[in-house]
């Protein structure tokens, strides 16, 4: 791999899965986990005999109880800080070391062969994991992967001088990183501070990806995803911002980026304790403006599995959820899952969400949004593999499904399936619709489905809205239409102002354009809004924007009576909203709409609001 | 010497997986008795977490509960209720 020249990657922007929200910007630390290999060599020999195998033998004992007893204190601390549902691969690695079906080769093998435990437990060790992979199911292999995981801990119990880990290494560096790895283990992930770790970006990772869970529990920006070969041309020292919420990451980023995502870092930071006392008075509490207009706060979730819709409620006080990105279902794998294995995910995630939110909750979900521009296998199979010149305006979102509306067909059967067993009050809208004419063929589908479904005898909601999501311009045009159509719009604020203003979100030297704070943005949430009204079609918004401080508020004031954004940022926009009126939101609107440059909105917007 | 055996399927969504898995194995680990449980040709020790995990025991599994000794019933009941109650999971 040749060496990269700065010059060229400066300002790039690469994508990856938005992991766990927050901004961060620092130096890159690499980090490479010491194989068993590596281990090996260090304790003594490549493969070390062992003249006294009792001892041996002893030695291992001690380092299996150990380490098992490691990853139970692990796993308690993590049950109280995280989540039962991850303390529970800890406790799983500590059962497996304890099990005889291990212990009792490694033993053979120091007696038999005169073997050293490092060697005897590797061994045996490797021989048990690569049983469990070479079983077909996938979470099997997965616990593969936490043997070794746990075999890494024993090795640097048996080793006087071992390979220093990531903990260690960190501290090391004498001052705060981007971490980067391919992946990271539960173990690495659990240990990480953000005294140590600024942001965390591996190549490897895909939603239900531990790491990102754990990343999210620790309030630590992470993208994970980002794919061998974009990885490949990080290096140690280079300068790398972050940004957890989008799943982006910029390399060497120019200097005003870097002085915005340097403030947006240090808020972040700062904002950690404040915004976790905000959360506890807000956990239970719904959002209303201070002359008592209710706004819900809803949650964006998708790439964290049933976990992340209770964190959603449970921790970050979500009144629904806004959206559910279903593109999750794709990652890591070749083919699209059928019906029955989507039913069975969204199952999850909706009794997740059912458990802990009020009754009646509305819950969102996207139909899938996927499209060229995201690297999924699946997806990429289904475009037939070509690779499209413009993927932002290519086959995506509602596209593909009405080109394939068998796929639609299958996922509108299991969210309304799913919906039904756990009694959840399901929203679904179409993404990238452009026209009046695809919405008609959309709801066509959905209507068959709850047919087909109904003389089945399946258990439905009583009533399940369909809308749309606005993003693309014609939308906007057509919004007055598209209201008659519809039951609810949302609003994705990060694809419409790239579109609108004709720029790409990737990037780097349009960011001034890519913004949704310019005039133009404001003018067409105000159409969008105004047609919704006149037809009693009620407006969300689901972009970025959602959760930024100095838009939120003028969103609202602009008409929109639904706000979703990540869970983390929910607690500050009900409390900020709660010390504002309409009639100031309304005024404030008013006066943006006034301005005629980006730059007179930021002044507007930075000057009127009460500060926090 | 006692023994019992019961042939059952797993009603909780994801089997013998995760979880439910060390689940299992903590209940059987608490009587004396050797405990077998199988699925199909394979059989694994109720006690192992490895061995369990490796029989690939998805939802819906039919699974043979083997149990032989002293505490032989009280396991194999402990075993089977812990089955019935989907291992304390909603699905």
């Amino acid at each position: 791999m040749t060496t990269s020249q700065p010059t060229k990657s400066a300002g790039e922007t690469l994508r990856g899965v938005a992991a766990s929200p927050g901004v961060a910007l620092g130096a890159i630390f690499i980090y490479t986990p010491p194989s068993a290999h590596t281990n090996l060599a260090i304790a003594g020999a490549a493969e070390s005999r062992t003249s006294s195998p009792d001892a041996e033998k002893a030695a291992l004992q001690q380092a299996l109880a150990e380490a098992s007893a490691e990853l139970m204190t692990l796993s308690a601390q993590v049950s109280q800080e995280i989540s039962l549902e991850e303390a529970g691969i800890f406790e799983a690695q500590a059962m497996m070391l304890q099990d005889p079906t291990l212990s009792e080769p490694a033993e053979q093998l120091i007696d038999a062969q005169g073997l050293d435990a490092a060697t005897a437990i590797t061994q045996a060790a490797e021989e048990q994991a690569q049983q469990l992979e070479a079983l077909e199911d996938e979470t099997l292999a997965a616990r593969g992967a936490d043997l070794r995981d746990a075999l890494q801990r024993v090795l640097r119990l048996l080793s006087d001088v071992s390979a220093p880990d990531l903990a260690e290494q960190l501290a090391a560096q004498g001052k705060p990183v981007i971490l980067v790895a391919r992946d990271l283990t539960p173990s690495d992930t659990a240990r990480l501070r953000p005294e140590q770790v600024l942001g965390i970006c591996t190549a490897l990772g895909g939603p239900t990806a531990h790491a990102a869970i754990l990343a999210r529990a620790l309030g630590i920006p992470a993208v994970t995803g980002l794919g061998e070969e974009a990885l490949a041309r990080l290096q140690n020292g280079m300068e790398l911002g972050l940004d957890g919420a989008q799943g982006l990451i910029y390399l060497l980023p120019a200097p005003e980026l870097r002085a915005q995502l340097l403030d947006a870092m240090k808020q972040g930071r700062a904002g950690a304790k404040q915004r976790q006392a905000l959360a506890e008075a807000w956990r239970s509490r719904a959002c209303a403006t201070a002359d008592g207009h209710p706004i819900l706060i809803a949650a964006n979730i998708g790439s964290g599995g049933p976990e992340e819709a209770e964190t959603a409620v449970a921790t970050w006080g979500a009144e629904g959820v806004g959206l559910l990105r279903t593109e999750f279902l794709l990652s890591d794998r070749p083919t699209l899952p059928d019906e029955q294995e989507q039913l069975e995910q969204y199952t999850a995630i909706f009794q997740a969400f059912a458990t802990h939110s009020r009754p009646g909750a509305p819950l969102v979900a996207r139909t899938l949004d996927a499209g060229a521009d995201k690297p999924l296998p699946a997806i990429t199979l289904l475009l037939g593999g070509a690779s499209e010149a413009n993927p932002a305006l290519g086959l995506r979102g509602v596209r593909i499904h009405l080109a394939h509306p068998d796929l639609l067909r299958a996922q509108l059967r299991a969210l309304l399936r799913a919906a039904g067993a756990t009694g959840v009050a399901l929203h679904v809208m179409f993404p990238m619709i452009a026209t009046v004419d695809e919405v008609r063929r959309a709801r066509a589908v959905f209507d068959a489905a709850w047919q087909e479904l109904t003389g089945e005898g399946a258990k439905l909601p009583e009533h399940v809205p369909v809308g749309i999501m606005v993003e693309a311009p014609s939308a906007v045009l057509l919004a007055d239409q598209l209201a008659r159509e519809a039951d609810f719009f949302s609003i994705g604020t990060n694809d419409l102002t790239q579109y609108l203003l004709a720029a790409d979100r990737l990037n780097g030297r349009l960011g001034h354009l890519y913004d949704a704070r310019q005039p133009a943005v404001l003018h067409a949430i105000a159409q969008i809004t105004r047609a919704a009204r006149a037809a009693g079609c009620p407006v969300a918004v689901c972009g970025e924007a959602a959760g930024d401080t100095k838009l939120a508020p003028l969103l609202v004031g602009l008409g929109v009576e639904e706000l979703s954004m990540a869970p983390a940022s929910i607690p500050t926009i009900k409390e900020l909203l709660s010390r504002v009126t309409m009639s100031q939101l309304t005024e404030l609107a008013e006066r943006a709409l006034g301005l005629t440059t980006l730059e007179e909105v930021q002044a507007l917007l930075n000057t009127s609001l009460p500060s926090k | 010497m006692a023994s019992a055996e019961a042939t059952l399927a797993l009603l909780n969504k994801v089997g013998l997986h995760a979880r439910p898995a060390s689940q299992f194995v903590q209940t059987a680990a608490r009587f004396s008795s050797k405990i077998t449980v199988s699925r199909q040709a394979r059989k694994a020790n109720a006690k192992s977490i490895l061995q369990v995990l490796g029989l690939g025991a998805g939802g819906g599994a039919e699974i043979t509960i083997q149990a032989e000794g002293d505490d032989a019933e009280a396991a194999l009941e402990a075993l089977k209720q812990l089955i019935a109650e989907k291992f304390g999971e909603a699905e």
